[in-house]
């Protein structure tokens, strides 16, 4: 790596120059005198010592998390030879290296000296991050001439978004599968559903015995269950737009609010597939466990929004990620009239879609302004997309709204819930929804 | 370790002793404004923690010290070296200075810990304070700065001397006017040689040169 002079080097060459100059223009040679200093200063640059020897080495704890949890990250600098002044920067840069957080080190080592510093470091949002990468450089005993600058290279770490648990009873109309899961399906068989009393029969097991109504008719009756099955869900999400700034982006609420859509149908033993609609089609077919949560999470980390004149084509979309009679969630903030056109062909494709419409208003909130203008373009916009839903809504879809800071759960139980769960009016679960309960 | 407050105003403090020098020995105006000058531009370059401030500060301190030796009185022998020594000790502390005090982007995101046990207990005393690496300064600034700016003074004021003894000769024949001449170029160049390797020990640090 090589030297250069640092900015007290520069002073010093200005600093001789202009006093030697003076000294011959006014003829006074005090100021030679004076300029003196500077040049045997600058004499000892010539006999400075070689770029000393050191290296820097970065381990980091976990190479996956999730969004707001802290990783430890240890650095250990050690020194092969003396070194005066060591300045270093440890960064925290994104996936496309920006930096987000960085903290400097400034050090004087001696020979074979090994220091070793600890950083807990908080992940701030979901996605790709470079942690511990170090920028380092080196000054020389007089401060005239720098070493630099060198890159020690960090470790990846991926940040999950952070699902939260929902509990919805969803009032579903997907198409049962034929494996055992939570959601009762209209066929007769084992099940927790009850759905018939009826009389015995020879062969039906003891267990099954009402014995109330046994008790009242005088006669042995049996319970009737329905099935329990799992169903396929595909959870949409669209990227063709992102507004906001990180932490709390349409985009990170949007892969939030699937996490937790995910993670609340594979908990019940669902098979669960997600599309991500950006720039190109992206997709992780339906499949149910643990393994598919984190394939879902994944992809979620690394969702971004993909600026793009090119309409995602969906009718490409091969049939075993979009199964016939699958329950499709779309995501969206319906900035872009192509995440329109994506959702009626979806329903034209037969998979009766049900939406989750992503306000984009509440997220540049805080960048309007209190003038007349802005407060026209942001009622003009409200309008606009109020003029979106109630189209798609006349197309016959289920289209839920969602402000992307309020309860999740509440917000799907009153667009999506089972009969106990929804409600005409505005109800304190839709104000929940909204930001708040009053 | 905790960071050193008084550090950081210790260039500010080196330019306020200079100043106060350089106005003591010559109260006129001509010395005074440019000294005001740095004054200012070195508080300055402290609250920025910036180096450029006080860059402009040292060229004002040198104005301040030209100007006083341009006074028609008389000038020590060791005066210009004493004044040039307060400004690279100045410069000197204003570098460290303004490589310590750079700033860290979104502190809150990493703390950063010395102790690796303070780190991973979160009640502790340093887990309050998590500032690092601030101690070595002092050693810093002593290592970069005492034995350059010794060896430079010296060598500075043996040139000051050796031109002022050259002056008190008074020459006037121009054979014994070249004599002298060589005779300090001699001596001159046998001065910054040996001052220089005894102050660049690191030169013999070099066994294969």
């Amino acid at each position: 790596m090589g030297s250069r002079l640092t900015e007290k080097g520069y002073v010093y060459i200005v600093s001789f120059g202009a006093l030697v100059l003076a000294s011959i223009l006014l003829d006074r040679w005090e100021l030679l005198l004076l300029a003196s200093v500077f040049m045997f200063g600058l004499f000892a640059v010539a006999y400075e010592q070689d770029e000393p020897e050191y290296s820097i080495s970065v381990n980091v704890s976990h190479d996956r998390c999730f969004e707001g949890e802290q990783v430890l990250l240890e650095v250990s600098i050690s020194s092969g030879s003396d070194i005066p002044l060591l300045e270093a920067h440890i960064l925290l840069c994104d996936e496309e290296n920006h930096v987000i957080s960085s903290r400097q080190l400034s050090l004087s080592m001696r020979a074979g000296e090994i220091r070793n510093f600890t950083f807990r470091v908080n992940m701030p949002a979901r996605g790709m991050f470079y942690v511990g990468d170090t920028v380092s450089r080196s000054y020389t005993r007089s401060g005239l001439k720098s070493f630099g600058d060198r890159v020690w290279p960090g470790e990846a770490c991926l940040v999950y978004p952070r699902p939260e648990p929902i509990r919805v009873d969803w009032g579903l109309a997907a198409r049962s599968r034929q494996h055992v899961g939570e959601c009762p399906s209209r066929v007769p068989g084992e099940g927790l559903e009850i759905s018939d009393i009826r009389a015995a029969m020879p062969g039906d097991p003891v267990k099954r015995v009402n014995w109330r109504a046994t008790l009242r008719f005088g006669k042995l009756y049996v319970n009737d269950s329905t099935r329990d099955r799992n169903i396929d869900v595909v959870i949409v999400v669209d990227g063709l737009a992102d507004v906001g700034t990180s932490p709390s982006t349409y985009l990170d609420c949007a892969s939030r609010a699937a996490a937790s859509i995910a993670m609340g149908f594979l908990e019940n033993r669902d098979r669960v597939g997600i599309v991500r609609y950006a720039g190109a089609v992206d997709w992780a077919v339906p499949r149910p466990g643990r393994n598919q949560l984190y394939v879902i999470l994944d992809r979620l980390a690394r969702l971004y929004a993909v600026q793009s004149f090119v309409a995602p084509n969906m009718r490409l979309l091969p049939r075993s990620v979009l199964p016939p009679g699958s329950l499709v969630l779309v995501i969206t903030p319906l900035l872009d009239d192509r995440a329109i056109d994506m959702i009626v062909g979806l329903a034209a494709r037969g998979c009766n879609p049900m939406v989750l419409y992503v306000s984009p208003i509440p997220f540049i909130e805080d960048q309007l302004k209190d003038s007349a203008e802005d407060q026209l373009a942001k009622r003009w916009w409200g309008l606009d997309h109020k003029a979106k839903l109630k189209k798609l809504r006349a197309l016959g879809l289920q289209v839920a709204e969602w402000d992307g800071n309020g309860s999740l759960d509440a917000c799907l139980s009153h667009y999506f819930g089972g009969q106990g769960f929804r409600s005409a009016g505005r109800s304190p679960w839709q104000s929940a929804s909204r930001g708040g309960w009053a | 370790m905790r960071k050193i407050d008084w550090l950081r105003w210790l260039p500010a403090f080196l330019c306020l002793l200079v100043v106060i020098c350089v106005v003591g020995i010559t109260p006129t105006v001509y010395v005074m404004i440019p000294a005001a000058a740095a004054l200012a531009l070195s508080l300055w370059g402290t609250v920025a923690a910036n180096f450029k401030p006080f860059g402009w500060s040292s060229a004002c301190v040198l104005t301040a010290c030209a100007l006083s030796l341009m006074e028609k009185r008389p000038v020590a022998w060791f005066e210009p070296a004493l004044m040039g020594l307060g400004v690279i000790c100045f410069l000197g502390a204003a570098q460290i200075n303004s490589v310590y005090q750079r700033k860290d982007v979104s502190p809150d995101l990493m703390e950063g810990f010395e102790d690796k046990a303070a780190c991973l207990e979160e009640n502790d005393a340093q887990a309050e304070q998590p500032l690092i690496d601030s101690a070595p300064a002092v050693r810093s600034a002593l290592a970069i700065g005492a034995q350059r700016a010794v060896a430079i003074v010296f060598a500075a004021m043996a040139f000051s001397y050796m031109f002022f003894a050259l002056a008190g000769v008074r020459a006037k024949q121009l054979e014994e006017g070249f004599f002298m001449m060589m005779l300090g170029t001699t001596v001159i160049g046998v001065s910054i040689y040996w001052l220089i390797r005894l102050a660049a020990p690191d030169a013999y640090k070099k066994p294969h040169r």
